[in-house]
């Protein structure tokens, strides 16, 4: 087969010589490679410490808030709660089975622990999460942490206000406090605690340990460690009162 | 022919092989636009929530949890980047073996919480955690094209309209 062209095709298109712009690039996107990785590994190091003072009543470690410290029975079953205050679904939840759960841990059936997580601030683009939980830790101070619970999800905006910025705020759940039957010095403490952000690390290392403990959605049940199914939580959050029944399949 | 580049297979190019390689070319075109635009854009949907783009990272709970936080800060412009490439066509070989690793990596983790019965959402195109029913079979097949797509650019690198053929020639 001869070659009719090939000394023209050669000539017309003779070796442009850009090897400079080239290597440019090629040494640009490496820089930007590397200096990237080398920025998120020291923005992400140190993120999984979930060291912090935690309130009273809480587990050490971001590992939740006991509802009613010490009066669960000898051998109870532990019921870990994880939730967002911010989030419908837990609103609901607390709707149909608040006061069920509540009473189970009141009277010692259960040992109630309640996990505030508040990824939902990243969702929503607001502190109202974070704000709540802070106040809700505050409120474990003084011993209401389940009056606290149930006047925020009773005050919970829906989400579309929530993302317009409507939300919790850090002199709304300082008002809480009426309802919570605070005052005189506990009012005061209370009221720093809400201001200064006191548990700050003690919500973020929440948020770390929930998420390490594979939690990435609220509302989690988990009752002795494992997690309800879809088709009992599916229970939990339409019929109301269920608990019961459920903690009774859980926790024999 | 214009579009044509001088390497030395072409200079042998006759009537017989022009027309395959001319459909070869097109066929990659459109390849790199489809893995291109879908990189550029699951890129950019991450890289505009970060934190949620983390979390989605360390739901599948492969990585350690820091790692898994800075894999999540990373990938989104490894997309970007790889995206914007294949769609100018620009160091198309380089920027579809680094995809089909990406997609490799992809489908490895959706395998991987699919056996372990992790419930999420993937968060290939941001978002992601929990949801009550995973598309794990559609999420594996829009990967598993995908990582074809890329195959192909990897052994056939010169398409159509491609700046690499403009550039270096």
């Amino acid at each position: 087969m001869p070659r009719p062209d090939a000394s023209a095709k050669l000539a017309q298109a003779k070796p442009k010589d850009r090897s400079g712009l080239r290597n440019a690039i090629i040494a640009a996107i490496a820089v930007i490679a590397v200096v990237g990785i080398v920025v998120a590994i020291f923005a992400t190091r140190g993120s999984g410490n979930t060291a912090a003072d935690g309130p009273k009543g809480s587990n050490p470690g971001g590992k939740g808030v006991v509802a009613y410290p010490g009066k669960a029975a000898e051998g109870a079953p532990v019921v870990d709660l994880y939730e967002d205050f911010q989030c419908p679904i837990c609103k609901q939840l607390e709707t149909t089975n608040g006061s069920a759960i509540d009473a189970a841990a009141k009277a010692g059936k259960i040992k109630l622990v309640y996990h505030m997580m508040s990824f939902l601030d990243d969702n929503l683009r607001n502190d109202g999460s974070k704000i709540a939980a802070n106040a809700s830790f505050c409120a474990s101070d003084a011993g209401k942490f389940p009056q606290f619970h149930k006047a925020a999800f009773a005050a919970q905006r829906p989400e579309e206000q929530a993302q317009q910025g409507d939300t919790f705020s850090v002199n709304e759940v300082k008002g809480y406090a009426s309802k919570m039957g605070l005052s005189g010095s506990a009012l005061t403490t209370y009221q720093q605690c809400v201001s200064s952000d006191k548990y700050s690390k003690y919500v973020t290392a929440t948020q770390t340990q929930s998420s390490k403990d594979g939690v990435n959605g609220t509302p989690t049940l988990k009752i002795n460690g494992q997690a309800l199914d879809q088709n009992q939580m599916g229970g939990l959050l339409n019929d109301p009162g269920s608990f019961d029944g459920i903690l009774a399949q859980y926790a024999k | 022919m214009t579009a044509m580049t001088t390497t030395k297979d072409d200079l042998v190019t006759d009537a017989t092989t022009a027309p395959r390689r001319d459909i070869t070319a097109w066929i990659g075109l459109v390849l790199r636009l489809i893995v291109g635009a879908v990189m550029l854009w699951a890129g950019i949907t991450k890289a505009m929530n970060l934190s949620e783009t983390q979390m989605a990272t360390r739901a599948f709970q492969i990585l350690p949890y820091e790692l898994a936080g800075a894999w999540g800060l990373v990938m989104p412009f490894v997309e970007i980047l790889v995206g914007a490439l294949l769609v100018v066509g620009l160091f198309v070989r380089p920027a579809a073996i680094v995809a089909g690793l990406l997609m490799v990596a992809f489908i490895i983790g959706i395998i991987s919480v699919w056996v372990r019965g992790i419930s999420i959402d993937c968060g290939c195109f941001g978002g992601g955690g929990t949801t009550k029913e995973p598309a794990y079979p559609m999420e594996l097949a829009r990967d598993i094209a995908l990582f074809a797509c890329c195959a192909w650019l990897i052994l056939k690198p010169r398409t159509k309209f491609d700046l690499d053929s403009k550039l270096w020639g």
